[in-house]
């Protein structure tokens, strides 16, 4: 039997992978960040650079220009992109999960040929429209609505929070139809009728692009509809988003590595009554907490990647643990380096001040943490 | 068009290098190793050109212990078809003359139209195995090219001097040698890193390359008399300002003839 470490390693090439995701966040993205985040911009060349780096395919089939590889590289690109920036990391992580999960599942190949290939290349920014003004966690009560106009439909209503929306060539839609079923549509950025509202300005990750969207009589014909003739009952649309979650999951590792890095130099470096901060215990306990309560959420995150990989049925269950808990350990972690860099964390322009601006964001998004728990109290008969 | 890229396993220069003082040689578990970044370039050019089809295949080679294979197979992964790893005790502590010899056995029967090199190695920095290289298999040689252009028959770049920029050509095959203002290398992607492992990687000891010896053998033709550890650094000097410093500087700058 494999010794207890060999079931916990990663495979070699994964870990191969790695050394490119990080060479990829340390080389290209690491220069552009301090500006990105301090104008809210998003660097836009490097949707194009990640896609000529294979690093926005991940899981989609090779030929579509993907790597058929699985969450468990797009996890691992997910956390060494959110070490480097959480905002830019979550602009290109749409392109590899909800901008176009549920497109590669029901996409015709016309349809994968239009968007799904140049997305994977980075020619086109895609985005996910779920979320309206009035429905968030309760997606059932969105009110964007398709309604049959000869050979196609008219698209109407508001989408918000929706991450590279103003900056999207192509949006998945959700919207309810008159039989009270759901659709996806995919709207183009030339569409009449199609506009985006505005740019929204955020607590964090103020480099990604969220904007709010208006659809008003936007006309759309059958090329454009993801979904079975029929509709779909919204579960068979959340079911594709639900891996997405390790990806929010491995994104908090990323902010949580990071901050933890940057907390132990200055513990090490910083002195206060005539030795390094670090060796005062009630700093050192935070560090060796820390390390504990991030390993435990790394091991619930690449675990819940890998049952995603092997298994037929989405792992709901451990989706949501990795979730909840790694969104959940990377805002304590946070907390406690800010803590670690005193007055010196408080102030604005350094990066600890950053991260804590932006983990807010995992706890809110595909799922809050109250949804997590809700799942999984739903998931042991209560 | 057969390309055969030179590439070097080196210590991570972002990690503390170390020399083993009793043998004058690297101390290679150190650090990390690392393929040499020049080494990545040179692959750049060469998988740029299969790119744009004007080469059929990429071959990489390295001399260097077992662990080297490390960097063959990452050249693989970045797009290489296949690898050459010269490995032999007998060729420890080469010294560049014999690392020239051994990779040009190694070279000689592969029918590469273009051998292209980094300039210099970031350990060892010689900066002569290129030339070397050359000269034994009595190709041209276009060193220190700052920008390559691969043609049909015909390989051509520019080098900057002092103040000028030299535009040079030569007729295939050739050897050419790049600076580090070529493209940056690629990532390996996944697919690249998943196929590395059925690509040929072909083993070859000293005999296969046609060399005998490496520091101690009849191949030696420098030796290291001397090695010793650089001084720790002093602290530095901290001027106040009490309204003199510009002129304390100037002293300063002055006395040590760095103006
Ligand atoms: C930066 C950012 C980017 C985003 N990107 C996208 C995107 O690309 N596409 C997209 O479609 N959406 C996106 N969203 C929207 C995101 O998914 C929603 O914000 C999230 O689902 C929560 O919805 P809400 O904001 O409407 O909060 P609400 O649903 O109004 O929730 C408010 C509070 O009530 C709690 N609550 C709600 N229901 C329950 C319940 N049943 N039990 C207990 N507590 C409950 C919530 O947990 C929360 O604490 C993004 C959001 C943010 C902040």
């Amino acid at each position: 039997m494999a010794g207890i470490d060999e079931l916990f390693q990663l495979p070699a090439e994964i870990e191969d992978f790695r050394a490119s995701a990080r060479a990829f966040a340390e080389r290209d993205v690491a220069p552009l960040v301090e500006e990105a985040e301090r104008t809210g911009t998003f660097p836009l060349e490097l949707f194009a650079k990640a896609g000529s780096a294979g690093l926005l395919g991940l899981q989609f089939e090779e030929r579509w220009g993907g790597s058929d590889a699985g969450l468990l590289p797009d996890m691992i690109f997910r956390e060494e992109v959110s070490r480097v920036c959480a905002g830019i990391a979550a602009g290109l992580g749409i392109q590899g999960q909800i901008g176009t999960a549920y497109l590669a599942r029901f996409g015709s190949d016309e349809q994968k040929e239009r968007w799904l290939r140049p997305a994977i290349a980075g020619e086109v920014i895609t985005a996910w429209g779920l979320t309206e003004p009035d429905a968030g966690s309760d997606v059932r009560s969105i009110r964007t609505t398709v309604e049959a106009d000869g050979s196609g439909v008219i698209l109407r209503g508001r989408k918000t929070f929706i991450t590279n929306g103003p900056i999207a060539g192509a949006i998945g839609v959700v919207a309810k139809q008159a039989n009270g079923k759901f659709a996806v549509y995919m709207v183009e950025a030339g569409d009449e009728g199609y506009a985006v509202d505005r740019t929204l300005e955020k607590l964090g990750c103020r480099s990604s692009q969220v904007g709010e969207l208006v659809f008003d009589n936007v006309r759309l014909d059958e090329s454009r509809r993801l979904s079975p003739p029929d509709g779909s009952e919204i579960d068979e649309i959340l079911d594709v988003l639900i891996r997405g979650r390790v990806l929010i999951a491995a994104a908090s590792l990323g902010v949580a590595s990071a901050a933890f890095d940057l907390g132990l130099a200055y513990a090490k470096e910083r002195t206060a009554f005539g030795r390094p901060i670090g060796k005062f215990q009630e700093i050192s306990m935070k560090f060796a907490e820390a390390d504990a309560r991030i390993a435990a959420a790394r091991m619930l995150t690449y675990r819940a990647a890998v049952l995603c990989d092997t298994r037929d049925e989405v792992p709901v269950r451990e989706c949501a643990h990795a979730k909840l808990v790694a969104s959940e350990t990377a805002l304590w972690v946070v907390d406690q380096m800010m803590r670690v860099f005193g007055g010196a964390g408080f102030m604005q322009g350094s990066v600890i001040e950053r991260l804590f601006r932006d983990v807010r964001y995992f706890q809110i998004v595909e799922g809050t943490t109250e949804i997590q728990h809700r799942i999984l109290a739903k998931a042991l008969g209560l | 068009m057969r390309i055969a890229v030179l590439i070097k396993q080196v210590p991570d220069t972002w990690g503390e290098r170390k020399l083993d003082l009793a043998t004058g040689r690297l101390d290679r578990d150190a650090s990390d190793r690392i393929i040499d970044e020049i080494g990545e370039r040179a692959l750049e050019v060469a998988l740029q050109a299969r790119d744009a089809k004007t080469a059929d295949e990429v071959v990489v080679v390295t001399m260097g212990p077992a662990p080297a294979a490390e960097a063959v197979k990452k050249g693989l992964s970045m797009g290489a078809d296949s690898g050459i790893h010269i490995s032999d005790d007998a060729l420890a502590g080469s010294d560049t003359w014999t690392t020239a010899e051994a990779l040009a056995g190694a070279l000689r029967e592969g029918g590469f139209d273009l051998v292209i090199a980094g300039n210099e190695s970031t350990d060892g920095r010689g900066g002569v195995v290129p030339a070397m290289v050359a000269e034994l298999l009595g190709l041209p040689l276009l060193a220190e090219l700052d920008e390559v252009t691969i043609g049909a028959g015909e390989v051509s770049g520019s080098r900057g001097v002092d103040d000028a920029i030299l535009t040079v050509s030569a007729p295939l095959p050739a050897l050419v040698s790049i600076t580090e203002r070529t493209p940056e290398p690629r990532f390996p992607n996944l697919r690249g890193i998943m196929g590395a492992k059925k690509k040929p990687v072909a083993g070859q000891d000293s005999s296969a390359v046609g060399v005998e010896g490496g520091a101690a053998g009849p191949g030696a033709h420098s030796v290291v008399t001397a090695t010793a550890e650089r001084p720790p650094r002093s602290a530095g000097t901290i001027v106040e300002d009490d309204g003199t410093a510009a002129a304390q500087l100037a002293e300063f700058l002055a006395k040590n003839r760095l103006i």
